[in-house]
């Protein structure tokens, strides 16, 4: 299972997680996020900088 | 902070099908509940049943033995774990270890064997020396699985094998066959697969049938559930995973899809007349002539392959 760390940008704040992965071209049926090592739901969205861990749990 | 719909505790899934927000154990609640209606509604399996779960160390199955004790082991049905040790590198012997250290923690029985005691040859002897153009050793091992899991199932007096098979496989599988315009597989898939009456092959059962991949993944990692993570070395599935990304893009544009694919398939199989359409295959089975399992021919494919390979 492949890990990664991606961090937001400015102009994606106040956008779902889900929207934002799609705009990145990863598809959010292949992956799981963590916050500080908290699980989190990717209808969160943040106003802030924030670093979050992309779990691939899904053969890619 | 994204509040779950039934609690308002924080939300730590969202379902985009069904625009469902949930925290820890209200998910639990609705993926332990699907699993289950999927179970009663399919008539996948009763407590007069021997199960035997197929178990590979993989997410899939290490669930569904997991939900095996939590739900029906209380209700006093019957199960066990069965393992086969492939024989791949120590890849094998990494999940084998996985999951005798889970039955030990579950108080599950567990019937382990290998491909090299049960056919006598592991599929790292199979690997160097196959044909190719039959198949990935993926077909190989395949085969040579469904195999061992029936002896086993047939030493032990199970009745059926579950298998982790999950919305996302069966998603792939009935458009592999479609578009392969193979419509004797395709009405051969399902909840419970075979539609002839076999007497040694066991009827192999898919409770997570209705159950997305990812949402097993993420059952297991909030349940910390162990799981083997790095797939076999030998993995190769180029056209399936074709198929995979095709549906995951489909379902990320159009949430839902997969669920819609597959309620689609099952009113087409319930529509047909699957006899008619598969009338070759409906003829009376013989006995292999090496290993005396049912097969359409005279040598069983399983056979047939390693007679191929003079193993
Ligand atoms: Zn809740």
């Amino acid at each position: 299972m492949n890990t990664y760390k991606i961090k937001l940008k400015e102009k994606e704040f106040g956008k779902t997680l889900r929207d934002i992965l799609i705009s990145r071209k990863i598809n959010p049926e292949y992956i799981i996020l963590k916050e500080k090592n908290k699980f989190i739901p990717i209808s969160k969205t943040y106003k802030k900088e924030v670093e979050l861990e992309v779990l691939e749990v899904i053969k890619m | 902070m994204v509040k779950c719909e039934k609690c308002k505790k924080e939300a730590l899934i969202y379902l985009a099908y069904g625009k469902h927000n949930f925290c820890k154990d209200h998910f639990n609640e609705f993926f332990e509940k699907r699993f289950k209606k999927n179970i009663r509604q399919h008539n996948i399996f009763n407590n007069k049943d021997y199960i035997g779960i197929a178990t590979s160390g993989g997410k899939d199955s290490m669930v569904l033995l997991y939900l095996f004790n939590k739900i029906f082991k209380p209700k006093r049905y019957k199960f066990c774990a069965i393992f086969v040790n492939e024989g791949t590198h120590n890849y094998s012997d990494k999940t084998e270890k996985l999951v005798t250290d889970f039955c030990k923690k579950l108080d599950t029985k567990l019937i382990k064997s290998s491909h090299k005691d049960e056919l006598g040859v592991s599929t790292q002897e199979v690997s160097v020396n196959y044909n190719k153009k039959e198949g990935s050793i993926c077909t190989y091992c395949g085969v040579m699985r469904r195999k061992v899991l029936n002896i086993l199932a047939n030493k032990e007096n199970i009745t059926k094998i579950a298998t982790g098979h999950n919305l996302d496989d069966e998603c792939q599988t009935v458009l592999m066959n479609l578009l392969d315009n193979d419509a004797i597989r395709f009405f051969r898939t399902g909840p419970v697969t075979g539609i002839i009456d076999l007497k040694e092959t066991k009827p192999r059962i898919k409770p997570f049938y209705l159950t997305p991949e990812k949402e097993i993944a993420a059952y297991a990692l909030y349940n910390d559930i162990p799981f083997y993570k790095e797939d076999c070395p030998f993995y190769k599935a180029a056209k399936r995973n074709h198929f995979r990304e095709f549906i995951n893009e489909t379902e990320v544009m159009h949430p839902g899809s997969k669920f819609s694919l597959i309620k689609s398939f099952l009113k087409i199989k319930d529509l047909c007349d699957i006899k008619k359409i598969t009338n070759k295959i409906n003829k009376p089975l013989n006995k292999c002539e090496i290993c005396g399992s049912e097969t359409s021919g005279k040598i069983c494919k399983s056979c047939q392959l390693l007679k191929d390979m003079k193993i």
